[in-house]
């Protein structure tokens, strides 16, 4: 399996996601809409698997690979959101915002050797990156719950949308937690040091802050529902520069092993 | 009306964070930057205690001091993490090399020391506050795990890293080393003798390294030679040092007769294990049973 045939796998997967989606705007098909949908899921997974065969090694490496795993979360996260709380918009957003990683996967796909270099020869580096992708896809839903609320929603906040919003960050930031602990463990297996303020892991600890930063907030004004979501968004950028923003930030550039 | 009344504004706790900012930068500017490598042991260990006491104390003065309840509330948990993540924001978008001043080594200037100094601090008190009501009810286990575990890999990670030693030690093919090299250049008798039978080195098509391996024999108190491989990824342990494979002569490449080894002892390493373990618990828990709110209030 290579890159060629990524286009026919996700095509296929993006027209089921589609259609999954037009069913749950209608309301009407509700299990016929999350079968179609989840069969979008398995074609995704089966491409992830295949080249995961083919590579000799899990598909993690480089920031093109890390995407393909976005792009199968986000979609997994929106599903997660509509199979329990029932959005009917949630699954369009989902497939909308897999689609354009799929689409910057397409345009720039960053080419993928099977060279695996030994300081990522670990058992801890599948681990750590899948579950650090998975938290970035069900926060993604938790920042898609976020603009709905700020600017969609022309009604009241109900609390049936707040409490959604509580349930994904915490899911999101449990695994937040994963991935930056057991990137922790990994570091101390491969140079004796848990901890060392490289760049990625001081933005990982900022993005950990602020997602820790909405929780505290809002237990302490459970009311105030517009700052908290303002948080959440600053919480999201934080994440962004995390993840790949921090390649472009010249304080990282000089000192980072994380760079990509 | 005292000061720290309920309600509790959070605007207070923001002019708290600030006043504590700006005292970090007068006792920078006075006293200079921290100055970690005084704290090693005992002195970490008369901290710990200190620190402490003065949560215990704060903990039973909590419904007297008004301070003191502020500082294990909700309302001092926020202003402490905004304070926290913009002082960490800072050192994300500032290059760490210590060369440049005070924002170039973030982890001794004192406004951002003090402010993880507030955090932990909040933590402490709410995890005591978890661990005396979770005899009463176990939906407290979560919670409990999360902020436990969180003050003591904090605690820990940090009085511990002073305690750290890091060496450096060259292995010649054949040869026997018993000195390893600290960062700041001194020379340290490790009490093992290393033997370096073997380096190897392997690589993809390509050229791109594919694997380092140094085949050594250690003997330490023991007096037994232990023989073992030293990889990438694969420490050794002898005597408390944990072995890395670290550097080799990148000249040289392929043909490396030379091997570096970064040697590691970490005393409070099992304290901050514990704490991971604790947050990784309770991270699991908070999947399932989310995180508490009081809508209702």
């Amino acid at each position: 399996m290579s890159w060629d045939s990524f286009i026919w796998f996700a095509a296929a997967a993006v027209i089921l996601w589609a259609v999954g989606s037009a069913l749950a705007w209608t309301g009407k098909n509700r299990k016929t809409a999350i079968a179609t949908y989840c069969l979008g899921l398995l074609v995704f997974f089966t491409f992830i698997l295949l080249m995961w065969i083919s590579l000799e090694r899990p598909p993690l490496r480089t920031m093109g690979e890390t995407r393909l795993w976005y792009s199968f979360f986000l979609a997994v996260a929106g599903m997660i959101v509509y199979g329990r709380w029932k959005y009917k918009w949630i699954l369009s957003f989902g497939t909308i915002m897999a689609t354009v990683f799929i689409i910057v996967n397409l345009l720039k796909p960053e080419i993928h050797s099977k060279a695996l270099m030994p300081a990522l020869q670990s058992p801890w580096f599948a681990p750590h990156v899948i579950v650090y992708m998975f938290s970035y896809g069900v926060l993604g839903a938790a920042t898609l719950m976020a603009l709905y609320i700020l600017i969609f929603k022309k009604e009241k906040t109900t609390l049936e949308d707040m409490a959604t919003t509580d349930n994904l960050v915490a899911t999101g930031m449990a695994f937040l937690t994963f991935g930056m602990l057991f990137g922790a463990l990994w570091a101390q297996e491969a140079w004796g040091t848990y901890w060392g303020w490289d760049p990625k892991e001081t933005w990982a600890a900022i993005t950990w802050l602020a997602y820790l930063l909405y929780i505290h907030f809002r237990i302490a004004r459970p009311k105030d529902h517009q700052t908290a979501m303002w948080i959440l968004l600053l919480a999201f950028v934080c994440l962004q520069i995390c993840w790949w923003g921090i390649n472009y930030l010249p304080s990282a550039h000089a000192t980072s092993v994380h760079v990509y | 009306m005292p000061l720290f009344a309920k309600p509790w504004k959070l605007s207070l706790g923001f002019i708290f964070g600030g006043i504590l900012v700006l005292a970090g930068f007068v006792i920078q500017v006075v006293c200079g930057p921290v100055r970690w490598e005084s704290m090693s042991s005992p002195v970490n260990l008369i901290l710990l205690v200190v620190f402490l006491a003065f949560l215990v104390i704060a903990f039973a003065l909590r419904h007297k001091v008004g301070f003191f309840g502020w500082l294990g509330s909700p309302s001092a948990a926020v202003p402490s993490i905004a304070c926290t993540l913009l002082m960490t924001i800072v050192m994300g978008l500032t290059a760490q090399i210590p060369e440049r001043g005070w924002l170039g080594n973030m982890i001794t200037f004192w406004p951002f020391v003090l402010c993880y100094v507030w955090l932990t601090t909040v933590v402490g008190l709410v995890a005591i506050n978890h661990l005396l009501r979770v005899c009463h009810s176990w939906k407290e286990i979560p919670a409990l795990l999360n902020h436990l575990g969180l003050f003591v890999t904090l605690v820990c990670a940090t009085l511990g890293s002073v305690d750290k030693q890091t060496l450096e030690m060259t292995l010649n093919e054949g040869g026997v080393e018993t000195v390893g090299v600290s960062e700041d250049g001194r020379k340290v008798e490790t009490g093992l003798s290393v033997q370096l039978n073997d380096f190897v080195m392997e690589t993809y098509p390509n050229g791109m390294p594919k694997r380092f391996a140094s085949d050594v024999v250690v003997r330490g108190k023991s007096g037994h030679d232990i023989p073992g491989v030293i990889e990438v990824n694969k420490p050794m342990e002898v005597d408390g040092w944990k072995m890395y494979q670290y550097d080799y002569d990148s000249e040289a490449g392929v043909e490396s007769k030379i091997s570096v080894l970064q040697l590691v002892k970490d005393p409070w390493l099992p304290f901050v294990y514990a704490g991971i373990f604790m947050m990784l618990a309770g991270a699991f828990l908070m999947m399932f049973f989310g995180f508490k709110k009081e809508e209702s209030k």
